[in-house]
């Protein structure tokens, strides 16, 4: 029985007569407390009966219990206890489990990383058996009669009518899993043929496709087919395996275009960690590795610890003790953030700071050390570029065979660099050699990039840092030489500390005192990540946060070193080597046209020829098109490296992402580039805004229920993990490999070509254990291991071993200082400076403060520095352009006694708010979003009954916003507003006030006070589930005002919009270069300029300058504010009584 | 028509009636205690006859069964009243059931200990049920095209000039009123100070005389009060918390747009009006259009 009629229409008196009708409506008339007590005479001989306390106990009681591993993106991969009863995981447990790991070798690692889960973990059974899994493959019903119709060809007109530009008021068709892979595989064939050959071309440049992009193509139709394997780290095989099956279709474009084998060409694999923006893109520049990343347990090794912008204690939950072990140990927190953060709660000392100026901080730092000669010249000399001379006329490094007539790079052929880290001579002639000038001769002296560390010492070489030398170039000219060192020093004077606190706003006490800290506490270690990754600049950034770090020694040494951690990326745990084998490379680019059919073949034997082609998402993310832009000066510039350049988009793939609901800018994917796209095919377990945009849709089994091996490792731990589930499927679901597997066996069918069904054979045959085995055999830090051995438990845990790292716990660089191995950059050192062309053009040849594109209150994009070695390129483009591609290229450099009379014309216009994005304590990125404990907890504004009907589920999102600016602006605590970004361009390119998409893509949400956050600061977790035209149309018309979407079942975790309402792609130039030379990071060898998640378009959410205005009151139906603002306990809206409370001063005790 | 008392209100309104009554106190525990003997899995049902027989017996029912009959229509429609404990007075009232057949009213315990007001305020109640059920005032449920802050000002609008209409008509019964007429034009002129103070009285002595405001006639009222002054019901321009009458999200800050836009917003939205103003974002919109942003 329902009472609800009148209530609906009665404000002042609010009859909730239901409560009543629960109890009277049944014979339920339980009076339970007043059941009589049981007598008892003499208890010593009697004691009452407590059967009842079996109904507690068996709460617990469980029939089996198995062991899987929760395996989302967040680097922790806990293996997970799950326990069952009648067939259902009742729940998960830690495992308590990691002392008995042990490597090949029987050496265990310490007990103190137990307990490992989280509440994820926790909460995983509600996701499990939730009411949003995916239960069936699905087709849209569109783009099946675009199929039925025979694939007519996509004028506009039929765009529209098959709903290619409506997918998200299409419905969905259950299909069975043999009518999917039908349809899918003839959609694949029909794209290869539609884009290939030239005529292919011509549509694709109708389609309005640059034309750099369409010759990247090479005439193939599959080349603008994009797979991407989500975090293939986490789930190896089944996950990567996507970069595998692109690597196959070379079979689909021999036959499409009856080229040779030798001539086919692959699809394209689309990147993860750059694509998320939480790569640390100047580390490569750096020390030419993808990233720097320790096992958890180093950091009780440091004795300084600085975060900055990072969040060890929410975004690494089961291992954040480690951290703040280092207080028990005796060590020193510091913590870099413009917000009083969690972290900095834990802080000896948190250092305020204006958002994205940290490499300023650091530089002014770098400063403090050099003058106070707080350095160490001994490793500086040894293991950094700063000896190495700089021409002052070019800006190159110096290089012997400028100075030295008929010189000869010296023979480096039996060295590390070629022995160890597969350096080709063909590389070797491009990097050349260099030259220091030696203090004991008072000469030029050429060292190559071999001698470091120990090894340049041997030669007798001591180089000088300071000073400034003439040297005689070969064709007679002199030349002005000065060491690196010293122009560093010319360098800094723009950063002296009065200079730093006025662009950091940060205290000029602690900024001397971090920098006497550094000088002084060693080891010292800088932990970065999603917080510093997330900003345009953050490449400057990451440079920056190494450079005291070089001179201060704390690289190579336990304890030492800056690490990311920022995404379970590291697809160089299965390291190829060419004393092992290809490692990861066997698995995803095995030959195609000859793929190994022996289960017994080592992986050693694989044969690996790679025709699928690396992307960056970022470039679908931003209109499918690559940084092009009209400058006055050029006319029309390409900044897009050759190879980076994408190709068309007419086919997209993923597993295991919310690939849509995550993209900066995706309401202007969903309006303005998808539409042009044929094919999107979503594999996921769950019902997410990226399924309701795609046209196949299939559903995937979870981790507890695979039915076949998986593996995994970490970034950030040493465990390496198999492991299949424990219960059935629930539904017509099939695993990763299964579904990958299965539509190439049916592209045998359709084709005849049976290369598609035996590149998957094993899989077919129930048999992932073949290519994890593979996997083993032919990594460098798994060889030796047997999947038969681990499964039965020899290493300790069934399903569990020890990673092979040269050091435990891990230790980047390691290998480096103690044994003097180069660094994987061109000088074998750690870099402070780049003299790649691209690099010296931007102005960015010295580590430097930039301002950002768009989140700056000065003149966008800046460069900060009166340094005359510093000569950029600003393309003519004029200062007050607000484009924001000329925005993105312009280099304009100023000393900062200019920068800060400029004013950025964006927040001129009000957008005077930096709004971050950073990752939740309750969410992995998107994951969990629906789980409605997490939601309840997730936010301020968890209700379960749903007391106020505008929430859009049990959960709210909210924006932390400073008090003192949201009652400046009339916003009361909790109240709705509107967050817009420049409206030029966001939510999406085009909109109208009168498009109903508007109304779904405008960001609206809760305000939450908190005194955390500076003045203009705000902040918004990121990845909740964002609105889609069937969710808001639910919230609107559904009586209960529930964000749920009709037929699908997607649940938004807000009532209009997104996070990606206000974020855009920006492509960095500086990821985009042909030139950076570094480690390629899945194999021992070296590669120039591009390759995916090393060197590449990082996204950077950050960059957004806001407005904020209020939408509607807090108060319940959106009357009054918000009744827990009013209580006089709530941040900002403290009482008397609380103020005092909060001061000491409540209770006075004579 | 039977009724049914909640087992938590019943027991604790008797509880309340027993108070100073040694001999009720005495009565209450010898019945229960005669339950106390049964078996365990029966005694629910016999505490819960007690409190339906000592319901009866002190007549703490009668404000409920006497006024129930009063209403003709609640005795041929209503098949059962369900009686229960409110937490609060803010929670007191009666509401009908979606599928019309059961009235549910939530009722503090001490209400019981004064039988008088109980009636009347249980009269007042069950006029609203009565409406509800009476095909002349034409009772509905519809979606409102509000904000939700313009929808909840106008639920308490119409809850209020609902509660007018039933002072009123049992005022002119004869029957007791919830509170004086004095007291219900003080709250009018709070809720409806908008409306020009000269005209608040007269509007006020209309309502108050009108026999029957039907549903439809107090939503209009409660959504547009200009109603009252006999003008079409047009949003109040430029009012807080209203939609902006382009886009249609809510807002507080009403604009003008930049004058060189004016003629590409009334080509776009020929029915917009100057005075109207619209949301700064809107604004922002076509400033960028004409290129003076």
């Amino acid at each position: 029985m329902k009472l609800s009629r009148r209530d609906l229409l009665r404000a002042t008196v609010g009859t909730t007569v239901g409560v009543a009708a629960a109890i009277l409506g049944g014979h339920e008339l339980k009076l339970q407390a007043l059941q009589a007590p049981t007598e008892v005479g003499n208890p010593l001989e009697f004691y009452p009966d407590r059967d009842w306390e079996k109904v507690y106990r068996d709460q617990y009681r469980y029939d089996s219990r198995f062991f899987f591993v929760c395996s989302p993106n967040d680097t922790h991969h806990c293996r997970v206890s799950a326990f069952v009863r009648n067939g259902v995981v009742m729940r998960c447990e830690q495992g308590y489990e990691n002392q008995n790991y042990k490597d090949l070798f029987g050496n265990p690692c310490t007990r103190h990383w137990n307990p490992r889960m989280c509440l994820k973990g926790y909460t995983l059974v509600r996701r499990i058996y939730g009411p949003y899994r995916l239960k069936y493959p699905m087709l849209r019903k569109g783009w099946k009669q675009w199929a039925d119709d025979g694939f007519p060809e996509l004028t506009p007109q039929n765009r529209t009518k098959y709903k290619f530009d409506s997918r998200g008021s299409d419905e969905f068709l259950r299909m069975s899993w043999d009518d999917i892979f039908t349809y899918v595989g003839k959609g694949m064939i029909n794209i290869a043929r539609t884009y290939s050959g030239e005529e292919g071309k011509k549509r694709l440049l109708a389609d309005g496709y640059t034309p750099e992009m369409v010759e990247d193509t090479h005439g193939a139709g599959v080349a603008t087919m994009k797979l991407r394997g989500g975090m293939g780290l986490t789930g190896v095989i089944g996950k990567y395996g996507l970069y595998r099956f692109s690597n196959m279709l070379a079979i689909m474009d021999t036959q499409v275009r009856g080229v040779s084998p030798q001539n086919a060409v692959g699809g394209k694999i689309w990147s993860n960690y750059t694509w998320h923006g939480d790569q640390a893109p100047g580390q490569p520049f750096v020390h030419g590795l993808q990233g720097s990343d320790v096992d958890f347990n180093e950091l009780r090794f440091t004795k300084l610890h600085i975060q900055m912008g990072k969040n060890l204690v929410e975004n690494k939950m089961p291992e954040s003790h480690f951290f703040i072990e280092v207080m028990e140990r005796g060590g020193k927190i510091v913590v870099v953030a413009p917000e009083y953060s969690p972290p900095a709660t834990k802080a000896d000392y948190w250092i305020p700071i204006r958002p994205q100026t940290d490499t300023a901080l650091l530089l002014g730092i770098s400063k403090v050390l050099i003058d106070e000669k707080l350095y160490d010249a001994d490793f500086v000399k040894k293991f950094s570029d700063l000896p190495l001379l700089v021409r002052t006329d070019n800006l190159k490094r110096l290089q012997p065979k400028d100075v030295f007539p008929g010189y000869k790079n010296q023979d480096i052929s039996t060295g590390p660099s070629f022995k160890i880290q597969g350096l080709t001579p063909e590389q070797r002639e491009v990097i050349g050699d260099f030259v220091v000038w030696d203090a004991k001769t008072n000469s030029p002296k050429a060292i190559s990039r071999d001698d470091v560390g120990d090894k340049m010492t041997a030669k007798g070489i001591d180089p000088a840092l300071e000073g400034k030398f003439t040297v005689k170039l070969v064709d007679g000219k002199e030349l002005e030489v000065i060491p690196l060192f010293e122009m560093y020093k010319i360098h800094l004077k723009d950063y002296d500390l009065d200079t730093v606190v006025e662009i950091t706003h940060s205290p000029k006490e602690l900024i001397q005192r971090l920098a006497h800290d550094i000088a002084t506490i060693k080891p010292a270690a800088i932990h970065i990540g999603e917080g510093l990754n997330h900003w345009f600049h953050a490449t400057e950034m990451n440079r920056a946060n190494y450079l005291p770090l070089i001179l201060t020694g704390n690289v190579g040494k336990l304890g030492s070193g800056c690490h990311t951690w920022a995404g379970n990326y590291k697809a160089a745990l299965f390291q190829g080597s060419s004393w092992t084998g290809p490692g990861f490379a066997g698995w995803i680019a095995e030959d195609p046209f000859s793929p190994n059919l022996d289960s017994n073949a080592s992986g050693s034997e694989i044969k690996v020829r790679k025709l699928s082609h690396d992307e960056e998402v970022g470039y679908w993310a931003h209109g499918d098109k690559p940084l092009i832009v009209d400058t006055p000066k050029y006319g029309r510039k390409v900044f897009t490296g050759k190879s980076h350049m994408p190709t068309p988009t007419k086919l997209i793939w993923t597993t295991n992402v919310n690939l849509i609901n995550n993209a900066k800018w995706a309401y202007e994917m969903i309006k303005n580039v998808d539409p042009k796209i044929d094919l999107i095919i979503t594999s996921d377990i769950e019902m997410t805004s990226s399924v309701e945009y795609s046209d196949a849709v299939f559903p995937a089994n979870s981790w507890m229920e695979f039915q076949d091996l998986e593996v995994t490792a970490s970034c950030s731990n040493p465990f390496l993990q198999i492991w299949k589930g424990g219960i059935k499927p629930l539904y017509d679901t099939k695993d990763d490999t299964m579904i990958m597997a299965g539509l190439a066996k049916k592209l045998t069918e359709l084709t005849g070509a049976s290369g598609y069904a035996d590149y998957w054979k094993f899989a077919l045959e129930g048999k992932s254990e073949v290519y994890i085995q593979r996997l083993l055999d032919s990594s460098t830090t798994t060889k030796g291991y047997k999947v038969s051995d681990i499964m039965a438990g020899k290493y300790g845990v069934p399903g569990g071993a020890l990673m092979l790292f040269r050091t435990y716990p891990r230790e980047p660089f390691w290998e480096q200082i103690k044994e003097s191995v180069p660094f994987y950059t061109p000088t074998g050192r750690l870099q402070a400076y780049n003299d790649e062309k691209e690099v010296l053009e931007y102005g960015e040849n010295f580590i430097v403060h930039r301002e950002g594109p768009e989140a700056t209150i000065y003149l966008p994009n800046v460069i900060v520095s009166g340094n005359p070695y510093i000569r950029p390129d600003d393309y003519g483009i004029p200062p007050d352009h607000l484009g924001w591609e000329e925005r993105t290229v312009r280099n304009i450099k100023l000393p900062w006694s200019e920068v800060k009379k400029t004013k950025n014309p964006l927040v001129e216009k009000g957008y005077r708010f930096f709004c971050v994005t950073p990752k939740t304590r309750h969410r992995v990125h998107s994951s969990w979003s629906v789980a409605d404990w997490n939601l309840i907890w997730d936010s301020n504004f968890g209700d379960p009954y749903r007391m106020d009907k505008r929430s859009p589920g049990v959960g709210e999102h909210q924006l932390h916003m400073n008090p003192k600016a949201a009652r400046d602006m009339g916003i009361n605590d909790g109240d709705y507003v509107y967050v817009d970004a420049n409206a030029a361009d966001r939510p999406y390119i085009g909109w109208r006030p009168d498009d109903p998409f508007y109304k779904v893509a405008r960001l609206m949400l809760r305000v939450r006070y908190n005194p955390a956050y500076p003045y203009d600061f705000v902040m918004m977790k990121h990845a909740t589930f964002i609105a889609t035209e069937k969710t808001v149309k639910a919230h609107e018309t559904r009586p209960d005002g529930r964000a749920v979407s009709a037929d699908t079942g997607y649940q938004s975790n807000l009532r209009y919009g997104g996070q990606q309402s206000i974020t855009r792609s920006w492509l960095m130039p500086m990821h985009q270069t042909d030139t950076l030379f570094h480690k390629s990071k899945a194999r021992m060898g070296f590669v120039f300029g591009f390759e995916g998640d090393n060197h590449g378009i990082n996204s950077v959410p950050k960059e957004t300058m806001v407005k904020i205005t209020k939408a509607e009151d807090g108060g319940m139906g959106g009357k009054g504010v918000w009744a827990p603002a009013t209580t006089g306990f709530s941040p900002g809206n403290e009482s008397d009584a609380m103020k005092k409370y909060l001061s000491g001063d409540l209770t006075r005790v004579k | 028509m039977k009724t049914v008392f909640e087992p938590a209100l019943a027991d604790e309104v008797i509880q309340l009636a027993s108070g100073g009554y040694p001999e009720r106190l005495e009565r209450w525990r010898s019945l229960q205690d005669k339950v106390y003997e049964q078996p365990v899995e029966k005694r629910q049902d016999g505490f819960y006859l007690v409190q339906v027989s000592l319901m009866e017996e002190w007549r703490l029912d009668a404000p409920v069964t006497s006024v129930t009959s009063e209403f003709r229509v609640l005795d041929g429609e209503i098949s059962e009243f369900l009686v229960a404990r409110a937490r609060s007075r803010r929670e007191e009232g009666a509401d009908l059931s979606w599928d019309g057949q059961r009235v549910g009213v939530k009722l503090c315990p001490e209400r019981f200990l004064d039988p008088h007001s109980l009636e009347v305020f249980l009269r007042h109640e069950f006029m609203h049920i009565s409406d509800m059920l009476d095909r002349a005032f034409d009772y509905r449920l519809e979606p409102l095209d509000l904000t939700p802050s313009q929808e909840a000002a106008a639920r308490e609008r119409y809850g209020f000039l609902w509660d007018i209409s039933i002072e009123s008509r049992l005022a002119r019964c004869g029957k007791e009123t919830t509170a004086d007429r004095d007291i219900w034009q003080r709250r009018f002129a709070t809720l409806f100070a908008a409306l020009p103070e000269e005209r608040r009285e007269a509007v006020f002595q209309r309502l108050w005389d009108e026999p029957l405001l039907r549903h439809q006639d107090i939503m209009e009222k409660a959504v547009g009060p200009e109603k009252f002054l006999g003008t079409e019901a047009v949003p109040t321009p430029r009012t807080p918390g209203a939609k902006c009458p382009l886009c249609h999200f809510p807002t507080f800050q009403w604009v003008d747009p930049p004058t060189a836009a004016l003629a590409v917003v009334l080509a776009e939205f020929p029915r917009w009006k100057v005075e109207e103003g619209m949301c700064p974002r809107c604004s922002e919109y076509y400033a960028i259009q004409v290129g003076v942003w």
